[in-house]
C-alpha cells in the first residue's frame, strides 16, 4: 500500500514536471521565414512576396519581403516621361498681349521711310500651328519647314501712310541640351504704286519684322515652353528636369507639348537601386482644359519619387510628419499599449504603378523601431495608398495596404502585432479624410504659387491652380491654371 | 506518535495510492469481469453525468453568456464591442472551462458518487464485499475511479460547449456571424501565442479528471464508522479536490507565463 501511494506521488510529480516541458514546447509553430536568398519575381516596381498562415476565427498571421525588381531607368539616358502642354488659349490670353506690348515699345519712335512713323501694332495673334494647314507659310518655313509644327504670330504694324502685315514662324528646335526657336518672318507689304512696293522691296519689311521677332518673341516662348523649373527640396538639393530627344508636338490651333525628361543620380552608397522603368505611357491627345497641363508618365512619378527618397527628402517630411509621435502620443496608445515606434526610414524609394481600374497605387517600403516593454523589433512596414483620380473631383486617397513583419534577425521575419495591424488596417475608412487632404496638399505645395521665368524677362508665369487626373492607366495628368504677371 | 501523523497523513497520501491502485486494477478488471466494471461504472456515470447533465449545461451556457456579455461591456464609450470579442475569442473558455467545470464537477458529481461509495461503507456492503472474497478496489474503486475520470473529461468538454454556446448569443448580438469559429478557434486551432493556453487547459482537463477521481474514491471508500463520517468524507472531499484545483491553476500559470 506504501509502495502504490509513493507510486501516485510520483505519477503527479511526474505530470508537474511533464507540463513544464510541455509548456516549454509549446510555443506554436511561429510562421518564420528567412529572406536572406529569397528571390521575388515580377517587376518592375515594388515586388512582394508573402507567407501566411490562417486560423480558425478569422486570424491570419502574415509575413512578406519586398524587393526593389527591374528594369530600371538609366540616369545616364534620362527617358521623356512628361510632357508639358500649353493650350492655345494661354497663347492668345496671356503670351499674345505681353508680346504685343513688348514688341509696341521697341518699335516706338521708329521711323522707315517710305511709310511713315510707327504708329502702334495690332491684331497680333499667336497659334500653335502646322506647316500642312497653313500652306500659305510654306515659303516662309524654309526648306527644313516644321515638322513638328511651329507658333505661328501674326500682327499688323500700323505705319503712317501704311499697315505692314508681318507673319512670324517660329519653329521649335533642339539646341543641345536647350530649346531654341528657329525664326522665319515675313512681312507682305502690298503697295498698288509700283514705286512705293519698289522702295518697300528696298527697305525690306522682312528684315523689320525678323527683328522684331528675334529681340522679343522666342525669348517668351522659351521661358514659356521650357521644362518645369527645378524645385527646391532644401539643403542645396533640387528636382530638376530636363529637355529629351523627342520632337515637341503641337496639335493645329489647340496645344503645343514639350516632352521633358526626370534628371535622376544614383545613390552613392546603393548604386544598383534606381526607379523602375515601366515604359508605359497613357498620355491622351485631347486639349487640355487649363491654360496648363502636366503629363507625367508612370517613370517619371517614380523618378520624382526616387529622387525625393535618395536624397533624404521623404524622410524629413515623413519625419516632419511625425507619424511616430503621433502615434506615440496618441492617448489611446498611451493609455492601453506599451507600444512605441521609432520615425518611420523608407528602405526603398517608393513606387507608384497602375492600380485596378482607373485607380494608381503607391507602394512603399519602410523600417521601423518597435518597443514593447524592454524588447525593441526592427519591423518592416509595407503599405500602399491608392489614388482615384478624377476631373473636376478631389482625388480620393484610400489605404489599400499595411502590412507588417518583425526581424528576429536581420534576415529571418516573423509575424508580429498582427491584430493590431488588422485593426489599423481594417479603419483604413477613417483616414481616407486625412490621407485625400494630405495629397491635395502636397501637389499644391509643389505647383501652385510657382513662378517661372527667365532672367531679363518682364514677365513671370504663376501657376494658380492644380487638378490632378489619369490620363490613362499610366499617366498623371495636371491641369494647371497659370497667368503671367510682371516678374518679382 | 508515528501512528497520530500517519492517521494525519491519510486522507492527504490515500487518493495518490487510489489513482495508482486503480491505475492498475482498472484494466485487469476491465478484462476479467466486465460485466462487473460495467455495473459499477453505469452507477458512477448516471451519477455524475447523466443526473446533472442539465444543471451542466444550464450553468455553462449561462456563464459564457455572461462572461463574454460583461466583457464585450467593460471596453466602454467608444469602444466597439465587437472588437472586443473578436480579440477576446474564445479565450475566456479556455481559461475559465476547466476549474469551472472542475469545481462544479467535485461539488455536483464528485459528491454523489463520494456519498455513494461512503454509504456504501456505512451499511457494511464493502464488508461484505470484502467477507465475500472480493477484492472492493478492483470491484468498486477501480471502475468507479475510471467512470469518475471520464465522466469528469465529458463534463468538461460539455461546459466548454455550453460555454461557446452562451458566447455564440452575445456574438448574434453585436453582429459577429462567425461566432462559432471565433469561439472554437482558440480550442481547436489556436494561433501560435495562444497555443500553450490550449495546452494549459488540456492538461488541466486532464489532471483534474484522476485527480478528483482519485479524492472522491479514497474519500468515500474511506471507512465510514458513523453517519456523520459520510458527510465529513464529501466536505473533505470537496475542499482538497478545489485545493488540487486552484494549486494547479496557480502552478500552470506560473509556468506559462514564467513568473
Amino acid at each position: 500500500m506504501r509502495v502504490a501511494a509513493i507510486a501516485g506521488v510520483v505519477i503527479v510529480a511526474l505530470h508537474g514536471a511533464g507540463f513544464v516541458w510541455l509548456a516549454q514546447h509549446s510555443g506554436g509553430h511561429e510562421l518564420a521565414i528567412d529572406v536572406s536568398n529569397v528571390h521575388v519575381d515580377g517587376g518592375p516596381g515594388l515586388v512582394r512576396k508573402r507567407w501566411s498562415e490562417t486560423f480558425r476565427g478569422g486570424f491570419t498571421r502574415e509575413v512578406g519581403v519586398t524587393q526593389l525588381a527591374g528594369p530600371f531607368q538609366d540616369p545616364a539616358k534620362p527617358a521623356c516621361t512628361g510632357r508639358l502642354m500649353i493650350d492655345q488659349q494661354f497663347l492668345t490670353d496671356s503670351v499674345a498681349p505681353v508680346m504685343q506690348k513688348m514688341i509696341d515699345g521697341e518699335l516706338r519712335g521708329q521711323s522707315i521711310f517710305p511709310i511713315g512713323d510707327y504708329k502702334k501694332l495690332v491684331g497680333l495673334s499667336l497659334e500653335w500651328a502646322q506647316a500642312e494647314s497653313n500652306l500659305g507659310d510654306h515659303r516662309l518655313l524654309g526648306n527644313d519647314g516644321a515638322p513638328h509644327g511651329y507658333v505661328r504670330a501674326s500682327a499688323r504694324a500700323v505705319f503712317d501712310r501704311v499697315e505692314v502685315p508681318v507673319v512670324v514662324a517660329l519653329i521649335p528646335e533642339r539646341s543641345g541640351e536647350n530649346m531654341k526657336f528657329r525664326i522665319a518672318a515675313q512681312a507682305d507689304l502690298d503697295f498698288d504704286n509700283r514705286v512705293l512696293q519698289w522702295v518697300s522691296d528696298k527697305v525690306g519689311a522682312d528684315a523689320i519684322a525678323t527683328k522684331i521677332a528675334r529681340e522679343q518673341i522666342d525669348d517668351v516662348l522659351v521661358t514659356t515652353f521650357a521644362p518645369p523649373p527645378p524645385f527646391d527640396l532644401g539643403g542645396g538639393q533640387t528636382l530638376q528636369f530636363t529637355f529629351c530627344d523627342a520632337p515637341v508636338e503641337i496639335v493645329d490651333n489647340a496645344y503645343g507639348a514639350l516632352p521633358f525628361a526626370v534628371v535622376i543620380h544614383r545613390l552613392d552608397a546603393a548604386p544598383e537601386i534606381l526607379p523602375p522603368r515601366f515604359a508605359l505611357s497613357t498620355r491622351t491627345h485631347a486639349r487640355p482644359r487649363s491654360t496648363f497641363a502636366i503629363d507625367l508618365d508612370i517613370d517619371a512619378l517614380n523618378a520624382l519619387l526616387y529622387e525625393v527618397w535618395r536624397t533624404g527628402w521623404l524622410d524629413d517630411r515623413l519625419a516632419e510628419v511625425g507619424l511616430d509621435r503621433r502615434f506615440n502620443s496618441d492617448p489611446t496608445v498611451t493609455e492601453y499599449l506599451d507600444l512605441r515606434i521609432s520615425a518611420v526610414r523608407l528602405a526603398l524609394p517608393p513606387v507608384i504603378e497602375p492600380g485596378a481600374g482607373d485607380m494608381l497605387r503607391l507602394a512603399a517600403d519602410a523600417r521601423v523601431a518597435i518597443a514593447s516593454g524592454r524588447q525593441t523589433t526592427v519591423g518592416r512596414v509595407y503599405g500602399a495608398l491608392d489614388f482615384k483620380l478624377r476631373m473636376g473631383a478631389q482625388p480620393l486617397v484610400t489605404l489599400g495596404d499595411l502590412e507588417l513583419s518583425c526581424e528576429r534577425t536581420p534576415t529571418v521575419l516573423v509575424p508580429c502585432y498582427s491584430d493590431l495591424v488588422a485593426a489599423i488596417r481594417g479603419r483604413g475608412n477613417e483616414f481616407q479624410g486625412a490621407l485625400t487632404d494630405a495629397f491635395s496638399a502636397l501637389v499644391a505645395d509643389i505647383f501652385v504659387n510657382r513662378h517661372l521665368g527667365a532672367e531679363g524677362l518682364p514677365v513671370d508665369l504663376v501657376i494658380d491652380r492644380a487638378d490632378t487626373s489619369l490620363g490613362g492607366r499610366a499617366t498623371l495628368h495636371l491641369e494647371l491654371g497659370g497667368k503671367l504677371v510682371p516678374s518679382q | 506518535m508515528l501512528r497520530k501523523i500517519a492517521g494525519v497523513a491519510e486522507p492527504l497520501i490515500a487518493p495518490f495510492r487510489v489513482a495508482a491502485l486503480s491505475a492498475v486494477k482498472a484494466p485487469v478488471q476491465l478484462v476479467k469481469h466486465p460485466r462487473d466494471f460495467v455495473i459499477v461504472g453505469r452507477r458512477v456515470v448516471a451519477q455524475t453525468l447523466l443526473r446533472p447533465l442539465p444543471f451542466y449545461a444550464i450553468v455553462s451556457t449561462l456563464i459564457g453568456y455572461t462572461v463574454l456579455f460583461v466583457i464585450s461591456k467593460v471596453g466602454g464609450a467608444g469602444v466597439r464591442p465587437d472588437a472586443l470579442l473578436r480579440q477576446i475569442g474564445g479565450s475566456h473558455v479556455v481559461a475559465l472551462a476547466p476549474a469551472l467545470s472542475a469545481l462544479l464537477f467535485v461539488a455536483a458529481s464528485g459528491s454523489a458518487t463520494n456519498a455513494w461509495l461512503g454509504s456504501m461503507g456505512l451499511t457494511k456492503q464493502t464488508l461484505a464485499l470484502d467477507a465475500l472474497g472480493v477484492d472492493r478496489r478492483a470491484y468498486l474503486w477501480a471502475p468507479a475511479w475510471l467512470a469518475a475520470a471520464l465522466c469528469y473529461l465529458a463534463v468538461a468538454a460539455l461546459f466548454a460547449l455550453g460555454m461557446i454556446l452562451g458566447g455564440i448569443l452575445v456574438c448574434r448580438a453585436h453582429g459577429i456571424t462567425n461566432g462559432w469559429e471565433l469561439l472554437t478557434g482558440d480550442l481547436l486551432d489556436p494561433r501560435p501565442e495562444r497555443l500553450r493556453y490550449a495546452v494549459r487547459a488540456a492538461f488541466l482537463v486532464w489532471i483534474y479528471a484522476w485527480g478528483i477521481a482519485s479524492d472522491v474514491v479514497a474519500k468515500g471508500g474511506a471507512p465510514k464508522p458513523e453517519a456523520d463520517s459520510v458527510t465529513r468524507g464529501m466536505t473533505a472531499s470537496v475542499v482538497a479536490c478545489t485545493l488540487w484545483v486552484v494549486g494547479w491553476e496557480l502552478v500552470t500559470v506560473l509556468v506559462v507565463f514564467r513568473l
